[in-house]
């Protein structure tokens, strides 16, 4: 009995040393703050996964955040096409050009760069997974610096209406799932990582945001 | 129990009144009809996209929204595709107008129009 007092007091005591602080955007993107970002051109993501259709979807539903965001998104059909034209299909490619070239083609002050780590749907009775592994950096086109960058794992649930036969259920979740309309799905992960960019100064809490939460923690000890 | 039913859905109202009115701009269907028209490729899923966009020029002042960066941008490569470059131009100016900081390129897209 006195063992678990003893652990428990312990365990008490650790958890009062070191807690777990978020750390604000202007902390933790400091260039961000610096630089002040406004135009930015949204590269082709690359695709790391075996579905064909996760590009199309990302590069589709990426301009309404980042504009939401409060930022200049460069028209994305139009940087398509001239990459197109260029034989660039997707970020990868444009890895080695210097970056000053975007502010000369498309007059933007940063590049971002997006990676599709996974994409996948997952079942499990009655309830499907999406997971949706994405990485987005931010690179400016004056200093080639990382000005933002974000990395997640997220999980969207895709459940069918629950009908009081689970059989039913079953089979209703892997239709709705097959046709599931994943533009909502991709539209919602792209913002749920945009959150955390400092907002750009179309949003009306420009320069306000510099204590926001910037998704990322750290340890502190008192 | 009903004044506590009614609180709740006096509450989300409210909620969902705030969501809404976050957004700075109006969007209408865009991404929709973008993906379609990216995965489709066909006159109809084109022109579905085309409707579109002049959908949210002509409805983002109704509500209360602003017209997003980007769309008079889109609408003008339409009109530049069909070989309308006056209507072209007109469309990048009043892309200009709104987003000054969009000039490059978009001078670079009105000496397109002109070359051709």
């Amino acid at each position: 009995m006195n063992k678990y007092i003893i652990v428990t007091t312990f365990i008490l005591f650790l958890s009062g040393c070191v807690t777990t602080e978020n750390i604000g955007k202007m902390e933790a993107y400091p260039k961000m703050y610096e630089e002040k970002p406004i135009s930015i051109v949204v590269l082709p993501a690359i695709n790391k996964t075996t579905a064909a259709d996760a590009t199309d979807l990302f590069s589709t539903t990426v301009a309404q955040p980042l504009a939401e965001a409060g930022f200049y998104v460069v028209s994305i059909p139009y940087v398509n096409h001239v990459l197109a034209l260029e034989g660039i299909q997707d970020g990868a490619q444009v890895r080695d050009i210097p970056m000053e070239r975007f502010n000369y083609l498309f007059g933007a002050d940063a590049v971002l760069f997006v990676t599709i780590d996974q994409w996948d749907t997952t079942y499990l009775l009655t309830v499907a997974d999406v997971t949706v592994g994405l990485k987005f950096e931010l690179i400016s086109t004056k200093t080639s610096e990382v000005l933002w960058q974000q990395q997640r794992v997220i999980v969207h649930e895709t459940t069918s209406n629950d009908s009081g036969s689970i059989l039913f259920d079953i089979i209703a979740t892997a239709v709705t799932t097959a046709t599931t309309d994943y533009v909502p799905i991709a539209r919602q992960v792209n913002s749920q990582i945009l959150n955390t960019i400092p907002l750009g100064k179309y949003h009306p809490r420009y320069e306000l945001d510099a204590n926001d939460g910037s998704g990322h923690t750290k340890k502190v000890k008192h | 129990m009903i004044i506590r039913n009614t609180i709740l859905v006096v509450l989300l109202l409210f909620v969902t009144a705030c969501a809404q009115n976050k957004n700075i701009y109006y969007w209408a269907d865009y991404s929709n009809t973008l993906y379609e028209a990216n995965k489709e490729k066909s006159v109809k899923s084109d022109e579905r996209h085309y409707a579109e966009l002049i959908k949210i020029i002509s409805s983002a002042d109704h509500y209360g929204k602003k017209i997003p960066p980007g769309i008079y941008f889109e609408l003008s490569m339409y009109e530049s595709k069909k070989g309308n470059h006056d209507k072209a131009n007109m469309l990048l100016s009043k892309e200009y107008a709104l987003y000054p900081e969009a000039k490059i390129y978009i001078d670079n897209m009105k000496s397109g129009n002109q070359n051709e």
